[in-house]
């Protein structure tokens, strides 16, 4: 006699459950998600102090936001473009800031953010990646860290960043030059 | 590089889960607000200033920052820098603002929440408020805090001292830290009101009366249980980054202090295990103290045996236990390495024999 297995609750059913306010649902999505999160809030914002309040940010938007969301079903990409707009602003804040004298605390330095693990080839473009990023404008900073360490695709790029993928191309185009340059020096 | 983001992952324990939702929950039930970003001129005396005004996406806090140097902060506080001054944000949450003077002066005019501890910190000297005006410098000379208008608290080399408006620090006769709790209790943090009642408990032979003109320096030295180093009253967050500063600026020992505070107090942190690391290489590379680094590198792999900084850790285990001649201890670390790291990267730094 086998088992039955339910079959796991889909993040559709679950949005729905959700939007009529049922806080189980609410915390189903959260539980789900929040390691894509904040994956993506680390490496975004560098492993820096303001990674949970980001993914409470996150979470708090799209939970309260459900209306928005399109295709319940997709309410993991949806909330990974949350993610990194919300980053984005924080970035563009946390800058904005450092120029008119306001410092904020550090974020990790590359060598504790990347792991040891990682093939020496692989960690030194990462730990590079890492450390041209403050040279750059808040938007290339983003789509380079979207590109070169989430792995995603121009296209992937430009719908996270809500953008075209001609402009994400053109941001990359700054970032990538500056980091060619980076492990030019390095090698 | 199928997927590089492996190789850049955070710790998310339940704990941090449960940290987590517990700042979200509340706020599911928070109306939703819009956000956006507004720039508009304002004028101010006989000067124009732009002002950048940041709103979080749920409205529910803005700060300011105007191009004359004042950043309005999100409850409502203000900081007003003097003369290309520079002060960084380190925390800033509903219930805890935290601000460093890396240089200059700043005057610093806090909102009254009794919900929130504003703090303030120039090098050593901390300065705890719930709502007042204060001037706070740190020059060549050292830091100088001026109090305007209500009472702020500040800790220094060990002491405590209540300042009211017209008061500065430092003080030709610094004040005992002796409470007059009716008087000032709306005024100090509540966690800290605690300490204060615990350390008049203990001291009977102080007078109790406040008499300023009491010697300073034997109180801090007779009272081990309740200090009011700075650390001790910091966030983990705040001692992880006061650790890294410290280190940066060639303070070694001091970035040694901040870490070894934090895993003292936070053992359970989720820093804890990345700050015993980084504790075992100030400790291994810099301070060269082999026993305190393996101390610290054993903490790291027992608080998070498959972080990010695991191999690193046990390739150093290694190589300290090989050097302070543990060879049982060396050959166990050798083979744990190289049975989860087959292809890593200190492969060769680890091969070699453990008999000296």
């Amino acid at each position: 006699m086998r088992a039955e297995v339910a079959p796991p609750v889909s993040d559709a059913d679950l949005v729905t459950a959700a939007r009529k306010g049922e806080p189980w649902a609410q915390r189903a999505l959260f539980e789900r998600h929040t390691r894509r999160v904040t994956g993506l809030a680390h490496r975004l914002l560098r492993g820096g102090p303001d990674v949970d309040d980001l993914v409470q940010d996150v979470f708090v938007s799209a939970l309260t936001g459900l209306d928005r969301l399109e295709k319940p079903d997709a309410f993991g990409a949806w909330v990974s473009g949350i993610t990194v707009r919300l980053a984005s602003k924080r970035i563009r804040r946390l800058r904005l800031r450092r120029r008119l004298g306001f410092r904020s605390a550090e974020a990790l330095p590359p060598d504790s953010l990347v792991s040891n693990s990682a093939p020496p080839d692989v960690g030194a473009e990462l730990r590079a990646v890492y450390e041209v990023l403050d040279s750059l404008p808040a938007e290339a900073a983003v789509a380079l860290v979207l590109r070169r360490v989430e792995g995603m695709t121009v296209p992937e790029t430009a719908q996270a960043m809500n953008l075209s993928p001609a402009t994400v191309k053109r941001r990359l185009a700054v970032a990538e030059k500056r980091l060619h340059a980076k492990l030019g020096k390095d090698r | 590089m199928s997927d590089p983001s492996k190789w850049v992952e955070p710790v998310l324990d339940d704990g941090r889960r449960a940290r987590q939702w517990d700042g979200i929950a509340p706020r599911l039930e928070a109306p939703r607000r819009r956000f956006a970003w507004i720039a508009a001129p304002i004028g101010i005396a006989a000067a124009v200033a732009l002002a950048f005004v940041l709103l979080d996406d749920d409205g529910t806090s803005a700060t300011t920052v105007t191009n004359d140097g004042t950043m309005t902060m999100a409850d409502g506080s203000r900081v007003e820098k003097v003369d290309g001054a520079e002060v960084r944000v380190d925390v800033e949450r509903k219930d805890l603002v935290a601000l460093t003077v890396v240089r200059g002066r700043a005057t610093f005019d806090v909102t009254k929440r009794p919900e929130r501890r504003f703090e303030v910190r120039a090098a050593d000297v901390q300065v705890v408020v719930v709502g007042t005006r204060f001037d706070v410098g740190l020059t060549d000379s050292g830091v100088s805090v001026e109090v305007r208008e209500g009472i702020v608290e500040v800790r220094a080399k060990g002491e405590v001292h209540r300042l009211t408006a017209g008061e500065r620090y430092p003080k030709p006769v610094a004040a005992a830290p002796v409470p007059t709790p009716t008087a000032e209790e709306e005024v100090v943090p509540a966690e800290t009101t605690p300490k204060k009642s615990r350390r008049t408990k203990r001291k009977p032979k102080r007078a109790r009366p406040p008499k300023p003109e009491s010697a300073p320096a034997p109180v801090t030295k007779t009272e081990p249980e309740a200090p009011a180093d700075p650390y001790e009253t910091a966030t983990s967050a705040q001692l992880f980054e006061a650790a890294v500063v410290a280190r940066r600026a060639g303070r070694h020992r001091q970035s040694e202090r901040a870490l070894e505070t934090l895993l003292r107090r936070f053992p359970k942190d989720r820093r804890a295990g990345l700050a015993a690391f980084q504790l075992g290489r100030l400790r291994m590379d810099t301070l060269k103290d082999r026993r305190g680094a393996t101390k610290a590198f054993e903490t790291a792999l027992a608080r998070d045996p498959s972080a990010a900084f695991a191999e690193d850790a046990m390739a150093r285990l290694v190589e300290l236990y090989r050097k302070r001649g543990y060879t049982s201890k060396c050959r166990r670390m050798k083979k744990r390495y190289e049975e989860r790291y087959p292809a890593g990267a200190h492969l060769t730094r680890v091969d070699r024999p453990c008999e000296r």
